[in-house]
């Protein structure tokens, strides 16, 4: 009897493994080793990347996100898997594998000592956080894996990063803002996510700025967390509280609440920053009077990240001055910094002040964006990245 | 009696442990390998989830749960970040950590035991305390922690186990103490039923104290593990922990109506659940296919532990063969 | 003189005045806290998320009177759901595409409410384990039909659900309190059904005997949950405007404070949806003045914890075993 109830535990449980085997999508190509009944011991660490130098092709590599939980991260994923995809065609990539998670460390750990075990040349992070993942990049690196973070910044010795730079970013749209009140005004302040570096350095960006104009009054400054929800909910208890608001100073992913919360209170919104979806774009354009810029924080930074990682894999050194002080670490260069792709105003001046000192940017006009964008689904962030041929100009 | 308790938590853990190996053996075919280093590697980051499911089906198996311990292991780690950021040694700061952690798991006993308010409540209220503290002592990752900390975490105590292990170790054995004393077998007639437990002497509130106590500690123990994998601090580390583990319990056997299961099926739960993180990577497939994946799996998981020891389906299946060809066991 | 005394003892005992009172001392405070609190566009706004709030508690209350520590942990999920789907539906501006979206969240909810019925009555899952992993399929489902990029426009006529209907009220708000009111009286309170759920909730082999279909009822809770839960979600899309993936999902737990702040015993068997409405009130009011105050997220955080665990001190202490 006993038997019997295991041998149907394990029938169970046999079609549950067949279901999930016949599930994988892609085969795997990686190599079958011929040991694989014994456990083989650890082989001594081959020296770091410049053994690969004589590679050229056949990279396997592997891609870790830490939050799937939106749009802009699905698109995230999606730009590095085409770029992957492209370089498979042509042989320079033999491989490549994606794994996602909901903010849980644990489980992005395990995922990368997976990709880790499973032969990786090069990791592609983006991390749950930027202190949770020491332990693998150590791993990484005893195993001569490159290691490049990906989009949010983290610093740890012997890795690259390549990152939006989240200080022009905002510091665009803080310029923007002083020049539409013409230097003087009241101004509320919308940050995201308390604590998040990409927060720390925006919120500095804005200091920054306004530093320079004495005549523009934050009235309050409160965090929107990046969700529409909230941005709603606190828009709405600051337009109860103050009835002399000029202008709104927020950040991404929020723009679509702050509307919503003036709306509901009866009144229209005159000058505030904007967001890069489509969704914002066809807002925005249904709203004569609203003065707004949207500046797209782009997920296409994991393309640009790929070719970068591409390159090194292939041996080639990056020039002298491209790499910056890390955001999370000055005092650790190692970190590519990307511009937006565009800048959106109604009127796409390239010669307007907040344009200034921006590589590989265009200014476009409102109309322009909604063309680019027909074709994209309704979420979706205004989208760019720079080329294999634009990412070897970082190259000597 | 104590005959069938053992029979009991034997067949419990049986489902989790078939799973677990199962799985593994899937993902060696896949992944075409076993190395050594990939099992040193899967146990000490798997080593805090595993703690926090001892932890959790110590109180499941009273008849309660507990889902604040995720929160708990966040603010052990929190704890120590800060207080070697002050200055104070690894040490100390590891050991004062424990020690909050283990108040934390006695102030939710004090409130469950003592106060009598319903568990699930009480460590979601004592989830959100936790986790605002440790959320005002640091409100975004950093800190640092030498790096001679994890270098002993990854090592082997006696150049032989590895230190990951010996941290299971230490709530597990301490576990299996309270078995061997008469303590044992009160917990688990608490679980099975409250009043006749109460009715016959059993002293509940006592039970409930430790119990809860030595789940606190348990997620100490996580926290410590935690934070020598990451060197630094991190608010948010320990929210995903507390659902996973009561998952883990639950397909480890864990009933959590109580007085059911062992904390090895929590073990071999917990085990479960990452070896299928790391096929569905291994697997290479498609993004947006991979959490909708593991959650049927781990659906069907559960489904099957509690079918395998419901004692109806059991009786069931038992008359449907004894009919059929009419065989004596 | 003895009436007036024993109405005012009456009063004293209505199980809803703590919620009430509550309420009250939290619309002053907030207005010392930050002026403009009680001006009547921050009051409708409160009362919108209120009523959202109150229909995920109203899920969640129908599931944990039904008893066997019932719980629906995939509220914020289906919540998330339905507030994804939904806007997908209307794809005109008019009144029979509403109805049709409004029939199509509803059967989505109830659905997924099925499933969790199933699991906990027929499979012998304990709720709180099913519906979370409940929640984690649904959440992956919709991960899977989107591939993370939903093509998500609100149309005008749901966002209808903000427009003034008077003062501080608003369509969404008029919705959830006749809503409220209909289901407590004609589902819980007079209905044959109701009584069946309470009597489940209480005492499940008693009911048994008695001749009621405990299974039944009970799959009829869970199913009822989803259904709310699904009609939920397409409100707050229409109060916001706009979609994001797993938008909801904090709804899920505030649904549950909700509840028992309400006076909702979660061994079952007692409880009123009228509870959870008031303490979704109290939740809200809560968060919002800590937000207005602007508090470093961890305290506001260990702040809410502590009125909770205070709360539940009062509140929810089961009787000693002595009895």
């Amino acid at each position: 009897m006993e038997n019997l109830k295991k041998l149907i535990v394990c029938l169970l449980v046999l079609v549950m493994a067949v279901g999930l085997v016949g599930c994988g999508s892609k085969e795997k190509t990686g190599e079958n080793a011929s040991t694989n009944s014994e456990t083989s011991t650890e082989t001594s660490t081959e020296t770091t990347k410049t053994d690969t130098s004589d590679k050229k092709d056949g990279f396997v590599i592997g891609f870790a996100n830490g939050y799937f939980g939106n749009t802009w991260r699905s698109q995230l994923v999606e730009d590095f898997e085409n770029a992957a995809k492209e370089y498979k065609k042509d042989g320079i990539i033999k491989d490549y594998m994606i794994s996602n998670t909901n903010n849980d460390v644990t489980e992005q750990i395990n995922q990368i000592i997976t990709m880790i075990d499973a032969g990786v040349d090069a990791l592609m992070i983006d991390a749950v956080s930027p202190t949770s993942i020491k332990a693998v990049v150590d791993m990484a690196k005893n195993k001569g894996i490159l290691v490049v973070v990906t989009n949010d910044p983290a610093a740890y010795e012997g890795t690259y990063a390549v990152c939006g730079n989240n200080y022009s970013w905002q510091k665009i749209q803080a310029i923007w803002l002083t020049e539409q009140l013409q230097e003087k005004g009241n101004i509320v302040e919308i940050s995201g996510v308390s604590g998040n570096a990409a927060d720390i350095l925006r919120q500095q960006a804005n200091k920054d700025v306004l530093s320079n104009y004495p005549d523009i009054k934050i009235l309050t400054s409160v965090p929107g967390n990046w969700s529409q929800t909230d941005a709603q909910s606190v828009m709405t208890t600051i337009l109860s509280s103050y009835d002399n608001i000029d202008g709104v100073l927020a950040q991404d992913v929020m723009a679509e609440g702050i509307i919503k919360a003036y709306e509901t209170a009866g009144k229209t919104p005159t000058i505030m920053t904007g967001d890069y979806t489509k969704t914002f774009f066809q807002k925005w354009s249904e709203m004569p009077d609203l003065n707004s810029i949207g500046v797209p924080y782009a997920p296409g930074v994991s393309a640009t990240a790929l070719h970068v990682t591409v390159k090194l894999l292939q041996g080639e050194k990056l020039k002298e001055d491209i790499l910056q002080p890390n955001p999370m670490d000055e005092n650790l260069k190692n970190t590519i910094l990307t511009d937006p792709p565009y800048v959106v105003t109604k009127d796409g001046d390239p010669e307007a002040p907040w344009m200034e000192g921006l590589v590989g940017t265009k200014a476009i006009t409102l109309d322009e964006a909604i063309e680019i964008m027909k074709d994209s689904p309704d979420t979706a962030a205004l989208d760019g990245w720079l080329t294999a041929e634009d990412v070897s100009e970082f190259f000597e | 009696m104590l005959n069938i308790f053992k029979k009991v938590k034997k067949w419990s853990t049986l489902p989790a442990l078939v799973l677990f190996l199962l799985f593994l053996m899937i993902y060696i075919g896949i992944s075409g390998k076993f190395t050594l280093s990939f099992l040193n590697s899967f146990i000490s980051t798997n080593t805090p989830a595993i703690c926090v499911a001892i932890g959790v089906a110590a109180t499941i198996i009273i008849g309660g749960t507990d889902i604040s311990l995720g929160s708990i292991v966040t603010l052990t780690n929190v704890i120590i970040v800060t207080l070697v950021g002050k200055n104070y040694s690894v040490i100390t700061a590891v050991l004062l950590a424990l020690l909050f952690a283990t108040l934390a798991g006695l102030f939710n006993g004090l409130l469950i035991g003592v106060m009598r308010i319903n568990p699930l409540l009480t460590t979601f209220a004592t989830s959100t305390v936790f986790s605002g503290i440790a959320l005002w002592l640091l409100p975004y990752p950093g800190g640092m922690i030498p790096y001679f900390y994890s270098d002993w975490y990854n090592s082997k105590f006696l150049n032989l186990i590895p230190i990951p292990v010996i941290m299971i170790a230490l709530p597990l054995v301490i576990w299996l103490i309270f078995m061997k004393l008469p303590f044992g077998i009160k917990a688990y007639a608490l679980g099975r039923d409250v009043k006749k437990a109460y009715a016959s002497g059993i002293n509940v509130t006592a039970i409930r104290l430790l119990i809860h106590t030595f789940a606190g500690f348990a997620s100490g123990i996580a926290g410590i593990c935690i934070s020598a994998s990451m060197c630094a601090g991190n608010p948010k580390v320990g929210d995903t922990m507390s659902m996973n583990s009561i998952a883990a319990a639950v397909i480890g056997g864990v009933s959590l109506s109580g007085g059911v299961g062992g904390v090895w099926g929590a073990i071999f739960g917990s085990l479960f659940l990452s070896i299928l993180i790391s096929i569905v990577v291994s697997a290479n497939m498609s993004s947006y296919v991979q959490s909708f994946v593991q959650a049927i799996i781990l659906l069907l998981g559960v489904i099957c532990t509690v079918m395998a020891s419901d004692k109806e389906i059991k009786n069931k299946i038992t008359r449907l063969w004894k009919k059929e060809d009419g065989q004596n066991e | 003189m003895n009436n007036s005394a024993k109405k005012s003892n009456d009063i004293l005992k209505n199980p809803y005045l703590p919620a009430i009172s509550v309420s009250v001392v939290l619309l002053i405070v907030g207005q010392i806290l930050t002026k403009g609190f009680l001006s009547q566009n921050n009051i409708s706004s409160i009362m919108m998320t209120t009523a959202i709030l109150t229909l995920a508690s109203m899920a969640q209350a129908a599931v944990v009177i039904s008893g066997d520590m019932g719980l629906d942990m995939s509220v914020g999920a289906i919540m998330s759901l339905t507030a994804l789907f939904g806007p997908m539906i209307i794809f005109k501006s008019n009144a029979i595409t509403m109805i049709v979206a409004v029939v199509s969240v509803v059967l989505m909810g109830a659905f997924v409410g099925l499933l969790n019925g199933i699991g906990v009555q027929y499979l012998k899952i304990v709720p709180l384990v099913m519906t979370l992993i409940m929640s984690s399929v649904v959440n992956g489902f919709a991960l899977f039909i989107t591939k993370g990029q939903p093509s998500v426009s609100v149309s005008k006529t749901l966002q209808g659900v903000g427009a003034v209907v008077f003062g501080p009220l608003r369509v969404l708000t008029l919705i959830v309190i006749i809503l409220l009111f209909v289901l407590e009286i004609f589902m819980l309170r007079r209905s044959k059904y109701g009584r069946s759920l309470f009597l489940a909730g209480n005492n499940r082999n008693a009911a048994d005997l008695c001749g009621i279909n405990s299974r039944k009822v009970i799959l009829i809770a869970y199913v009822f949950s989803g259904l709310i839960s699904g009609l939920a979600g397409l409100m707050l899309v229409g109060y916001a405007g706009s979609a994001q993936m797993q938008m909801a999902n904090q709804y899920t737990m505030l649904s549950v404070a909700a509840v028992v702040i309400g006076g909702t015993n979660l061994a079952g068997g007692k409880g009123s949806l009228i509870g959870g409405a008031l303490g979704s009130l109290v939740l809200i009011l809560i968060t919002n003045i800590l937000q207005a105050l602007n508090m470093p997220a961890g305290l506001r955080s260990l702040i809410q914890g502590i009125i909770l665990v205070g709360i539940l001190m009062i509140n929810s202490r089961s009787p000693k075993l002595r009895q």
